[in-house]
């Protein structure tokens, strides 16, 4: 377990040295770190998701991963909120010395709630559109990585975070399943007013 | 009031999600939605380009690291305004690509005198505008109601 804590606390050290050597670097990092880019173009997909397909059978089913998905990230922010009520973990700011390159959150550290919302999405439009679904996980992971990068999350927080979107997005998906006749009769009704 | 970091990121969100909008619909062949049903590849493009320029804008016109307990927004303030915005985004798109292919949308194929149900469904919107497919619905709606009264009435 120590040696977790060593390395998770290396990798921190390391991707945050990169601070400050490169102003491009720095430039992305600020906007891929930030709480607005990965969740507003995620959820830019999950809407543009519902106006797609060639018939009324495909925009069906690209309708319900735009209804998981927004399930999903519900069910992800509850499972960081029961895990936040069981442990609490410093941020690497607080524990280790380094450069900040973000705001300070005085949230636990673990799980990463980025991680668990960019994942939950990434992992509901990767079971209906691979190519589009592992795009979202490319960008999951390097928000991730941009939070390593400035500071703020240890990489297992990360992984934590992925685990429990992951997770969140399966019971979404379940649930969407088991209670398919809900979405099928409000869908039809949006149909009905050229809304879906 | 809202705060000029909330407008920003409404701004974005909403020039966002219409160009989002734009290229789904090209790609879909929506083209009743679409504001140039003409060039649907030229659509596509500039939807991808202002989507960019509107990421550009966002990130480099301010500081847009602030906690959410100073000038930021928090996860619900943000989600509720991200439906805002999109919402609005889908009542424009609707509203104003009627308005721009209205005259093209009036031969949606659909005969109100027949007494057919008109088609439902987005896919409608290869053929028309949304004002003709609501139009359309209403006009249905009508006729079958006075059908069914004519229909007690006789009996």
């Amino acid at each position: 377990m120590s040696q977790v804590a060593h390395i998770d606390e290396a990798l921190v050290l390391w991707l945050n040295g990169f601070v400050g050597r490169s102003a491009a670097l720095d430039a992305l990092m600020e906007a891929l770190v930030s709480d607005y880019l990965v969740p507003v173009l995620s959820s830019l997909v999950l809407l543009g998701l519902w106006f797609s397909g060639s018939s009324d059978a495909e925009r069906y089913r690209n309708q319900l991963v735009t209804l998981t998905g927004g399930i999903a990230v519900g069910f992800s922010n509850a499972l960081v909120t029961i895990s936040n009520l069981l442990t609490f973990r410093d941020r690497p700011f607080v524990d280790l010395d380094i450069n900040l390159y973000f705001y300070a959150p005085t949230d636990s550290s673990f799980p990463a709630n980025p991680a668990s919302v960019g994942f939950a999405i990434a992992t509901v439009v990767w079971i209906r559109h691979r190519r589009l679904g592992a795009a979202l996980y490319v960008l999951a992971s390097l928000w991730g990585l941009a939070r390593v990068y400035a500071g703020v999350h240890y990489p297992t927080d990360i992984v934590g975070g992925a685990i429990l979107g992951v997770i969140a997005a399966s019971l979404a998906t379940g649930l969407v399943g088991r209670l398919a006749f809900i979405p099928r009769h409000v869908f039809k009704a949006f149909r009905a007013v050229y809304i879906a | 009031m809202l705060s000029a970091f909330l407008i920003d990121y409404i701004v974005w969100v909403f020039v966002s999600a219409l160009c989002v909008i734009q290229f789904a619909a090209a790609r879909s062949g929506l083209w009743g939605i679409l504001y140039a049903r003409r060039w649907p590849r030229a659509t596509m493009g500039v939807s991808v380009l202002v989507i960019l320029v509107a990421i550009l804008w966002y990130f480099m016109t301010g500081e847009r690291n602030q906690p959410d307990t100073g000038l930021g927004l928090d996860a619900n303030i943000q989600a509720f305004w991200f439906a805002m915005s999109g919402a609005a985004a889908v009542g424009a798109t609707l509203a104003v690509t009627s308005l721009i292919n209205h005259r093209w949308g009036n031969n949606h194929g659909w005969d109100c005198q027949s007494g057919e149900v008109p088609p439902t469904g987005m896919t409608w919107f290869s053929r028309t505008t949304f004002f003709h497919a609501i139009r359309a619905r209403v006009a249905h709606s009508r006729r079958s109601a006075s059908t069914a009264s004519e229909r007690v009435g006789a009996g």
